[in-house]
C-alpha cells in the first residue's frame, strides 16, 4: 500500500513543476531521492517476492547465499525492484547482481541522475 | 555459486523479459501471467546445463512465445 | 497387327486372373512397406529425435505417401504429428523430406519396391515443432518483408479494377502458382547456412513476382530493398530450388531475372 502512495506522488509532482520554471535549470520541487528512502522502499519490495517473504534482509546478503535464492528468484527480485522504481536494470549489470546492497547502490545511482 | 554460462545467462535474461512482460499486461490478471512465467519455467527444470541443443530449444521457442504473448490484445492467460 | 496378337492373348488370362482374385481375395499376399518416420517431442526436448518404423500394407493403402501417413496415423499410431489439409497439391501444408526429396507427400507416389524403406524427414535445416512439422515463422516473416502486395499511388478513374494487357498477365505466368509450400527454401545450402539474411529462392520468386507486374509501381524501391550482399546475392545459382519445386516452378530463373534487373540500376 505505502509503496504505490509514494511511487504515484513523487512523478506527478516532478512533471508539473518542471514546466512551470521558464530557464531550462533542473530545480528539484520535491528532494532528491534519499539512500535511506531507496533502502527502505526496496526492502518492502523485496519482502513481496514470494521465496523472501520469511527472510531476515540486509544490505550485506547475498541473494544466493545468504537468502538461499536460485538464479531464477534473483532475478525474480530484481525485477521486483525494477518494479518498485520504474526502472529497468540493464542485462549486463543485473547479471552481475549478488547482493542487495549492490542492488540498492545501483538504483540510488540512476535516481541520482534523473 | 560457480560462474553462469553465456547460455545461462540467456535463460535468466528470458526469464526476466518474461517477469518484465507481466506488468504489461492488465492488473488483475498479472498473478496468473506470473504464475505462467514460472511453471514454465519450472516444468524444464529437470534440464541439465550441459544439454546445449535442449537449452537451445527451450530458449528460441521461450522467445517466440514471450513475442506472441507480449501483444497487448492478449490481456488474461488461465 | 503384332501388338493386336499380343493383346488378345494376354487378355485370356487377365479374365482368369480377375476371377480368381473375386473368389479367393482375403488370400492376396500383403504388400508390407516399411515407412521410417522422424519423431521428436517438445514434451520431451531431452529426448533425442529418433526414426520409427511403422509398416503399411500397399493394398489397403492410397497410392500417395500422404496417403500412407494418414492410414499411420489413423490406424497405428495417433501420436504421429503433420501438417496436412488440402490433398491435392494447392495449400503447401504437407510439404516434407521424402526418401531424400523435399515435396508434398500429397503429390508423390509411394515406391512400390516394398524391399525398400522410405524414409520421411521434415523440411531440411528448420526448426521443428513436433515430428514432422517445421517452425515456419521467419520464413513467412521474410515473405511479409517482400511487401507482397500491389502498390501504386493512382487509381482506375472508374474505381474499377487495375487492367493489364494479356502479354503483362502472361509474365506472371510460371511465378503466381507457388504456394509458399517452402520446399525449394529448405532445399538451399545458402539459406541453410544464411537463413536470418538471405530471403530464399520462394520469398526471392515472389518478389520477382511483384517487380515484373505491369501494375505495381513500388519496383524503385523494391529493387532497392534487395540491393545489399545477403538478401538476393547469396544465391549462387546452385539450382536445388528448381529442382525440387514440387509445382514444376524455376525459381532459380526468378533469381536470375532479379540479378539482371538490379545490374541495369
Amino acid at each position: 500500500m505505502f509503496r504505490f502512495a509514494v511511487r504515484s506522488v513523487r512523478p506527478v509532482a516532478r512533471l508539473p513543476v518542471a514546466s512551470r520554471f521558464v530557464q531550462p535549470i533542473r530545480s528539484y520541487a520535491v528532494a532528491p531521492i534519499t539512500k535511506d528512502e531507496v533502502i527502505k522502499r526496496s526492502f518492502e519490495a523485496l519482502k513481496t517476492v514470494a521465496a523472501l517473504q520469511e527472510s531476515e534482509i540486509s544490505l550485506e546478503s547475498s541473494f544466493q547465499k545468504d537468502l538461499a535464492l536460485d538464479s531464477l528468484d534473483t532475478v525474480e527480485a530484481l525485477v521486483a525492484l525494477e518494479e518498485e522504481f520504474d526502472l529497468e536494470i540493464p542485462d549486463k549489470i543485473s547479471d552481475e547482481i549478488k547482493t542487495v546492497g549492490e542492488a540498492v547502490n545501483y538504483i540510488f545511482e540512476e535516481e541520482q541522475k534523473l | 555459486m560457480a560462474r553462469l554460462s553465456g547460455l545461462q545467462k540467456e535463460v535468466l535474461r528470458l526469464y526476466r523479459h518474461s517477469l518484465r512482460c507481466v506488468r504489461t499486461k492488465p492488473e488483475e490478471f498479472r498473478s496468473h501471467w506470473k504464475a505462467y512465467v514460472k511453471e514454465e519455467f519450472a516444468r524444464y527444470d529437470h534440464i541439465q546445463k550441459k544439454q546445449f541443443s535442449v537449452v537451445e530449444h527451450l530458449i528460441r521457442t521461450g522467445h517466440r512465445k514471450l513475442e506472441m504473448y507480449s501483444n497487448p490484445n492478449i490481456k488474461n492467460i488461465h | 497387327m503384332f501388338r493386336n496378337l499380343l493383346r488378345s492373348n494376354s487378355f485370356a488370362p487377365v479374365v482368369r486372373s480377375s476371377a480368381r482374385t473375386l473368389a479367393t481375395e482375403a488370400s492376396v499376399p500383403a504388400r508390407l512397406k516399411t515407412f521410417q518416420i522422424y519423431r521428436w517431442s517438445p514434451d520431451t526436448p531431452e529426448i533425442e529425435p529418433k526414426m520409427q518404423s511403422y509398416e503399411v500394407d500397399l493394398n489397403k493403402c492410397g497410392p500417395m505417401v500422404l496417403d500412407a501417413i494418414l492410414k499411420i496415423k489413423n490406424e497405428q499410431d495417433s501420436t504421429l504429428t503433420f501438417r496436412r489439409s488440402c490433398r491435392e497439391g494447392i495449400c503447401g501444408s504437407c510439404a516434407m523430406n521424402i526418401g531424400g526429396t523435399n515435396t508434398l507427400a500429397c503429390l508423390c507416389r509411394i515406391d512400390t519396391d516394398t524391399n525398400k524403406d522410405l524414409k520421411i524427414y521434415p523440411l531440411p535445416h528448420m526448426f521443428i515443432v513436433r515430428d514432422l512439422v517445421p517452425d515456419l515463422t521467419h520464413f513467412y516473416k521474410q515473405y511479409k518483408s517482400i511487401q507482397p502486395y500491389l502498390q501504386r499511388e493512382t487509381h482506375p478513374a472508374d474505381g474499377r479494377e487495375n487492367l493489364q494487357s494479356i502479354e503483362d498477365r502472361a509474365k506472371l505466368d510460371g511465378l503466381y502458382e507457388c504456394i509458399l509450400c517452402a520446399c525449394c527454401s529448405t532445399s538451399c545450402p545458402s539459406y541453410w547456412w544464411n537463413q536470418q539474411e538471405y530471403l530464399g529462392p520462394a520469398v526471392l520468386m515472389q518478389a520477382y513476382r511483384w517487380l515484373i507486374d505491369s501494375r505495381d509501381e513500388a519496383g524503385k524501391l523494391r529493387r532497392e530493398m534487395l540491393q545489399n550482399s545477403m538478401s538476393l546475392y547469396r544465391c549462387h545459382t546452385i539450382m536445388n530450388c528448381s529442382r525440387t519445386c514440387p509445382k514444376g516452378l524455376n525459381p532459380g530463373k526468378a533469381i536470375a531475372e532479379i540479378k539482371k534487373q538490379l545490374a541495369f540500376d
